[in-house]
């Protein structure tokens, strides 16, 4: 019995001491600009679970197949009744101006997409949030050509990751049943 | 009395912040070059002379106390954070100080973290050439310092001596933070997530890289991809950079 309590007790201190807390956007404070131009921080969603991912505009590679997806998840949502805000953040804040956000609206029909908001920040606040979620990225200095991660992600009221999925995978059922029914 | 004074001006240089100019070059980075491109550019910056010192870290701390070892969030820092500050002398460089830590100190001390492309383009540099990393010599004396083992007492070191820049202790003395120093990952061709550490594994793990003859950044670059950013190793710390007047 004392050596099973033993056996147990270590396998807690190893897991206390090896278990990284869940991500959580809210751990640095972040300030971005909306697409109205009003400053905004990821603080203005606390209280409420959304989907959040990252593009970049001039983006050909991946990025238009990760707001497909993300296109078809918010109408999965909404049709399983429990529409999300879409927050999607700019890998790119030197190039996405509010025109090429604009652009981007209208490039993929989103321009009534009222739950749907687009963050541009700067390089330092890119880099604290996509650190705080372990989101890569990298920018090469010359081509422009940013390199990322494709993953979403589900964020849960208090700024913690509680799923995601690569933009790529096959299915995202597993993300929407992750999406409790309810008010938040 | 030599002996005296040289100790005494070495304690000075080691407290105060003293940063110097890297002039712009361009440089091709172990990892990070696309399939045209030989080297990538670098603008000019500032670069900390020295790694920041427990004595500076202090004074941060004093100031900005949400980053006491007794105040800091569990997602910005892993149970081991400061856990030696103690036991440091002034002069020795901070470590067990995590990614988040170390950039709200250098934005603090009006600064921010190097790139990984920057710090390699610096540390690169011996005492007379400015790209001395594919040389036998300064390779072999840069793994020799990275094969000694690595103690709280060995921080007392003063490591690599002044380069061509006048950047000290680059190498010898501990390893050192970068802003993207996880960016690496994302180099390879990641449309799956599975495929992200390839870098590292394929082709003895230089299929991809830029100079397959640079041991030692390769071990640097591997070291980077095994860290999370709350990470709190006993011989990880880092300086701080700035940009450089325009």
């Amino acid at each position: 019995m004392s050596a099973r309590l033993l056996v147990l007790g270590c396998f807690l201190q190893t897991v206390a001491a090896f278990a990284e807390p869940p991500p959580n956007v809210l751990a640095m404070e972040t300030q971005w600009a909306a697409e109205n131009g009003q400053p905004t921080t990821l603080g203005a969603w606390r209280g409420r679970r959304y989907v959040l991912s990252f593009v970049y505009t001039s983006c050909a590679s991946t990025c238009p197949l990760t707001t497909q997806k993300l296109k078809r998840l918010d109408a999965a949502l909404a049709k399983a009744g429990k529409p999300l805000d879409v927050v999607v953040v700019s890998l790119d804040p030197t190039r996405d101006t509010p025109s090429a956000v604009a652009q981007y609206r209208v490039t993929h029909s989103l321009q009534n997409a009222t739950r749907w908001h687009v963050l541009v920040g700067d390089e330092p606040q890119l880099r604290t949030v996509t650190m705080l979620l372990g989101f890569r990225y990298a920018k090469n200095a010359e081509s422009g050509v940013i390199l990322h991660d494709n993953t979403v992600y589900l964020i849960g009221p208090g700024g913690e990751v509680e799923t995601s999925m690569s933009s790529l995978d096959q299915t995202m059922t597993p993300f929407v049943d992750a999406v409790p029914k309810g008010r938040l | 009395m030599g002996h005296l004074s040289a100790a005494l001006l070495l304690s000075v240089a080691q407290l105060s912040v003293h940063r110097v100019s890297v002039p712009e070059g361009r440089f091709a980075p172990l990892f990070g070059l696309e399939a045209k491109q030989r080297d990538l550019p670098v603008a000019r910056f500032e670069l900390d002379v020295r790694p920041v010192s427990r004595a500076s870290f202090n004074r941060f701390l004093a100031a900005m106390p949400v980053w006491r070892r007794d105040r800091i969030a569990t997602q910005l820092a892993e149970e081991r954070y400061l856990a030696s500050f103690e036991r440091l002398s002034p002069g020795m460089p901070v470590v067990e100080v995590s990614y988040f830590a170390a950039r709200a100190y250098c934005a603090w001390a009006g600064g921010r973290l190097p790139t990984t492309l920057e710090w390699e383009y610096a540390a690169a540099a011996d005492e007379t050439r400015r790209d001395a990393s594919l040389s036998p010599d300064f390779a072999q004396r840069i793994l020799d310092w990275y094969a000694a083992p690595s103690s709280l007492e060995a921080l007392d070191g003063t490591g690599s001596p002044g380069n061509v820049y006048g950047v000290e202790a680059l190498h010898g003395l501990i390893w050192e933070w970068t802003e993207d120093f996880n960016a690496q990952l994302a180099m390879s061709d990641s449309r799956q997530s599975g495929e992200r550490n390839t870098n590292f594994t394929c082709g003895g793990g230089s299929n991809g890289s830029a100079r397959r003859e640079d041991y030692a950044a390769f071990m640097r670059y591997a070291l980077r991809a095994s860290l999370t950013p709350r990470a709190t190793l006993t011989n990880l710390g880092f300086r701080c950079a700035a940009k450089g007047p325009s």
